[in-house]
């Protein structure tokens, strides 16, 4: 452009952008009444009609070419891929000018170069050998079947019940728990292998109502480890691991399927038998450790023949059997590991009817329900040492009932520095079903998800081996530098059940949990320790909306680590702790300049922090003293009114050897705010004190001896900045010694207007709210397995 | 450098929403693909000033310009899946509005000579066209324009795209775009001098 016209330009501009001021948008172009206006013709009769005048359009436009075609050297109209064409042209240097640690994939050949840098430089690290066997071979779904029980829905009420919902952190965006309670029905996952539905009304007649079990098998489990319930749509998710055992001692992979015969799988392994029989032939190996180097050569062993290969795997079949046997320990066996969400429709809630299944690859990290839409999480982990197959394998893959796909790569985000595993996020929309659910993966990995209406952020703590040689007088000695551990944030755009990768950013330190994210006001707030054991302290940092840092308060607490986090609008409250619990008080609104306004050292600590009004937190935790913890729960009310001066107002111990699962995980909070209620589940060990006086030497010692626990749900209220202890829960007929409360405690309560409900692996009781007399009590089959115990995210697994 | 740098500024107008938003546009998209017209609406928000404005001074009538968008718009929402690249978005919706406005403009100067058929085409079309509050100067700059010029015009200095973004707005070569560009530059300076 020259000058002249440069001027000219800017006179224009400036007269032209008057215009706007003296001419404001009219109300019939507002958003509003546009898409009301969208909406109407989203009627399929009169879309319809306005297609025919679509055609009338193209063909002015076309007329429009004509005037300007004859010069025009190549027409992009009505060819997408000619307007695609331009169009990347057009934005070439928005995508490459992304932030600079984060960017798309190019093509599939950039991600497997990536592994196979990876691979190369693992297997230096290592000594481990290169497993290549025919990986992922089994995608399917897995076998469980809805089995009806009881009676059909016999006892169906009103919903205008007040009932418990899930504590959560964002309000409005429901997060995944083993249980879920939509005022009429419970829906459960108890021990992992089964989920449950309960009719809870009328409570002294809570019947089960239906069953989905989840079927074990020991070359493939599922289990459920939580669920949400959307109007008729319950939505269960599960960890489905796939087993290979591949045994060093003999002469051929096991194939550990009971379910089938060695020669049935014999066609679908060949090459794990190529390389094993390869393997074995080139010396001794009697554990996996000492294999190492031996290894080696067989990547390029030639295929062994057929009769080999059906010898072999007889002889894997008849191995079976004693695989988990201490002496015939696996020689390295492959997992694969997924994350299945199942919808069902539970119209009736008797028969439960599977109509959606998406399997996405890697380990669940969690879910959230915003509306109808879900975004499911889940982290996989690109086994290196699969070398041959590293092109099979380096892509996650999304399966939409039964169908499988490879994300593709421009839904692909590569880090700067990729561990070889993968954040996999997967959006769908409940009330659009048949629309394919849209994936986004980056490729790095994630650990921990926060999420608001529109974003969902996902962190990733990076590990920086970050050695220093040090000069001791002479010697030269390797030390780890101290801030060596970083988190990376990596923010999606969510909407309609559709994911967009968005920005990535980077904090120095470790988070604790998800509370340690915020969004507000559009600044992303985070709290994390860093530095080593003894010599921690934490950070807040405040970032924009393109994940900058623009504000922080560093070095919080000295030597001690964040126990607890929580953010509400302009103000922040860390715990920290070492030996007192220091609860800071910090004032966030501005965002480039955060400052701590008060603290308060107190014996114990909360780890979970909990608002209860504008100027009352209520913190759950750990009992202590000044010089560190002793037994029992402690449950702090804080008055924060002012800032500058934090004080504990009240507090409440629960005394004796007991421990909280809300203090760590606050979906196990009850929370009744309409009475301001509170309820947790307590675990009390108890012990039995004995006298022994079998002893040879004529002693007789006297002792205490673990002897079960006792189980209870303790709800309190909170009234006149008082914590009022109001009942504690316990089931019938459950003696402390039973082997069923051992992973049968209460690990949940709710509510139906006043009826209580505690559920535990063993059983569902209802109670009366207002004498704590039990209503009913429905026993739970107890899971015929003795191999794995109840945790906090389901169960896990024990070979 | 002068030169440059305001070169620079009306390029970079047109992408100055950068990363964090590019984001959000291409979610909205790929959710108005699958018929969502809420995220259409929140999408259509982000331009509306820009399409009107435009509109206004290629029709140079505020009645004109508003059933312009609201039909552009319209159509917009029926063929967007027909749209590949999400980024692409704004020049797209430009180059239906700019369509549009030439509908209107042919259908206007074919008015004069023949009977239209259509009720609702005349309908449109008797509305008088006003002029444009408060900027009956910049009326009579770009009456000495013909359209193409002044939809050029618009893009270029409004809203900041480069010859060969328009090229792909207006179908027509970037070479083309910057002769008429500069030619209407020229004829609007003469005029702004008068």
């Amino acid at each position: 452009m020259k000058k002249r016209d440069i001027e000219t330009a800017s006179r224009i501009k400036i007269k032209l952008e008057d215009f706007e001021a003296k001419n404001p948008l009219p109300s019939e172009l507002s958003k509003e009444s546009i898409t009301e206006k969208l909406k109407q013709q989203s009627v399929p009769v009169k879309k319809k009609a306005k297609i025919i005048e679509m055609k009338r359009l193209t063909s002015i436009a076309a007329a429009v070419i004509i005037i300007f075609g004859a010069v025009t050297a190549f027409s992009l109209f009505g060819g997408s891929s000619g307007l695609k064409l331009a169009i990347d042209n057009l934005n070439g240097k928005t995508a490459a000018a992304q932030n600079a640690d984060i960017s798309t994939a190019k093509n599939n050949k950039q991600i497997l170069d990536i592994f196979k840098k990876l691979s190369t430089a693992a297997a230096k690290q290592s000594n481990r050998y290169t497993f290549n066997s025919a990986l992922g071979a089994e995608k399917g779904t897995a076998d469980y079947t809805p089995t009806a029980q009881g009676d059909t829905a016999a006892n169906e009420t009103s919903n205008n019940n007040t009932y418990g919902e899930t504590n959560v952190q964002v309000k409005g965006i429901d997060e995944p728990d083993v249980m879920k309670n939509d005022g009429n029905y419970l829906y459960t996952v108890t021990n992992g292998n089964q989920v449950n539905i309960y009719s809870l009304l009328p409570a002294d007649n809570m019947k089960l109502v239906s069953t989905i079990k989840f079927a074990e098998h020991v070359s493939k489990s599922e289990y459920a480890n939580s669920l949400f319930v959307k109007g008729d749509l319950l939505v269960v998710f599960s960890d489905v691991n796939t087993y290979k055992v591949f045994k060093e001692t003999t002469t051929a992979p096991a194939e550990t399927n009971p379910d089938s015969t060695g020669t049935a799988e014999t066609p679908a392994v060949p090459d794990d038998t190529a390389t094993d029989a390869a393997g074995s032939t080139q010396g001794s190996q009697s554990s996996p450790g000492s294999a190492g180097s031996a290894r080696t050569g067989a990547d390029t062993a030639e295929p062994a023949t057929a009769a080999d290969t059906t010898d072999a795997a007889n002889t894997a079949a008849n191995d079976t059997k004693s695989v988990y046997g201490y002496n015939n320990y696996p020689g390295y066996y492959y997992s694969k590991s997924e994350s299945v969400c199942t919808i069902y429709d539970i119209s009736d809630r008797a028969a439960p009817k599977e109509i959606k299944k998406i399997s996405q690859d890697g380990s669940f990290i969690s879910a959230r329900l915003i509306n109808s839409e879900i975004y499911i999480l889940s982290s996989y982990y690109v086994d290196l040492y699969a070398k041959n197959y590293l092109e099979d394998i380096c892509f996650p893959a999304v399966a939409v009932d039964g169908k499988s796909q490879n994300i593709s790569a421009a839904d692909i985000s590569i880090t700067k520095n990729p561990d070889p595993s993968y954040l996999v996020v997967c959006g769908l929309n409940l009330d659009d079903l048949n629309t394919e659910p849209d994936t986004k993966a980056v490729l790095g990995g994630g650990s921990e998800a926060y999420c608001t209406a529109d974003s969902l952020f996902a962190s990733r703590t990076v590990y920086a081996y970050n050695e220093q040689p040090r000069d001791w007088g002479g010697d030269v000695t390797v030390v780890s530098s101290n801030d060596s551990y970083s988190t990376e944030i990596y923010q999606f755009a969510i909407g309609g059940g559709k994911v967009e990768f968005e920005n990535s950013g980077k904090v120095a330190g470790q988070i604790l949990n998800q509370f340690s994210m915020d969004q507000y006001n559009g600044y992303f707030r985070i709290a994390t320790t860093q530095g080593d054991w003894g010599n921690t302290s934490s950070n807040v940092f405040i970032l924009n909306d393109k994940l900058d840092v623009v504000g922080k308060i560093e070095k919080i607490a000295p030597k001690e680590q964040i126990f607890a986090v929580r953010f509400t609008g302009d103000t922040g409250y860390v715990v920290t702790y070492e030996q007192t619990d220091p609860l800071f008080v910090l004032d966030l609104s501005d965002p480039t300049a955060p400052k701590i306004t008060g603290q308060l050292k107190l014996p114990g600590f909360s780890s979970y922090l909990q608002p209860v009004t504008d100027t009352l937190l209520l913190g759950i935790g750990q009992n202590g003293d000044t010089d560190g913890t002793t037994q029992g729960i402690k449950i702090s009310l804080f008055d924060v009114s002012d800032p500058a001066n934090p004080k504990e107002i009240d507090k409440y111990i629960i005394k004796g050897d007991c421990y909280t699962e809300a203090a760590n995980n606050h979906k196990a909070l009850m929370t009744y705010p309409e009475k301001v209620l509170f309820g947790i589940p307590v675990v009390k060990y108890d012990y039995q004190t004995y006298t022994d006086s079998s002893s040879s030497s004529g002693s007789v010692s006297t002792g205490v001896a673990f002897d079960g626990i006792v189980s209870t749900f303790d709800t309190f209220t909170v009234q006149n900045s008082k914590i009022v202890p109001v009942r504690s829960y316990k089931e019938p007929d459950v003696k402390s010694s039973d082997a069923s409360t051992y992973y049968g405690g209460i690990s949940r309560g709710t509510y139906v207007n006043d009826t209580l409900y505690t559920l535990s692996g063993a059983a569902l009781t209802s109670f009366s709210m207002d004498t704590g007399s039990v209503l009913g009590t429905l026993k739970i089959d107890q899971p015929l397995y003795n191999y794995y115990f109840y945790g906090l995210r389901g169960p896990m697994v024990m070979y | 450098m002068q030169h440059f740098a305001l070169y620079f500024t009306l390029k970079v107008r047109g992408q100055e929403r950068g990363t964090a938003m590019d984001a959000k546009a291409n979610l909205l998209v790929r959710r108005a693909c699958s018929n969502d017209a809420e995220a259409f609406g929140e999408l259509y928000e982000r331009y509306s000033k820009d399409l009107y404005r435009f509109a206004c001074y290629v029709l140079g009538s505020q009645q004109l310009a508003q059933d312009a968008v609201q039909d552009a718009v319209c159509a917009a929402f029926i063929q967007i899946s027909s749209l590949r690249k999400e980024e692409a978005f704004k020049a797209w919706l430009f180059k239906i509005l700019s369509n549009i406005c030439n509908k209107y403009i042919s259908e206007k100067s074919r008015q004069r000579n023949t009977v239209p058929l259509d009720a609702e085409l005349e309908e449109t079309l008797e509305a008088p066209p006003s002029t444009l509050n408060a900027t009956f100067e910049m009326e009579e700059i770009f009456s000495c324009l013909a359209n193409d010029e002044r939809e050029i015009v618009i893009l270029s200095v409004l809203q900041g795209y480069n010859s060969s973004e328009i090229s792909t707005i207006l179908d027509c070569p970037a070479g083309t775009v910057r002769s008429k560009l500069s030619r209407a530059l020229k004829r609007m300076r003469a005029e702004l001098e008068k």
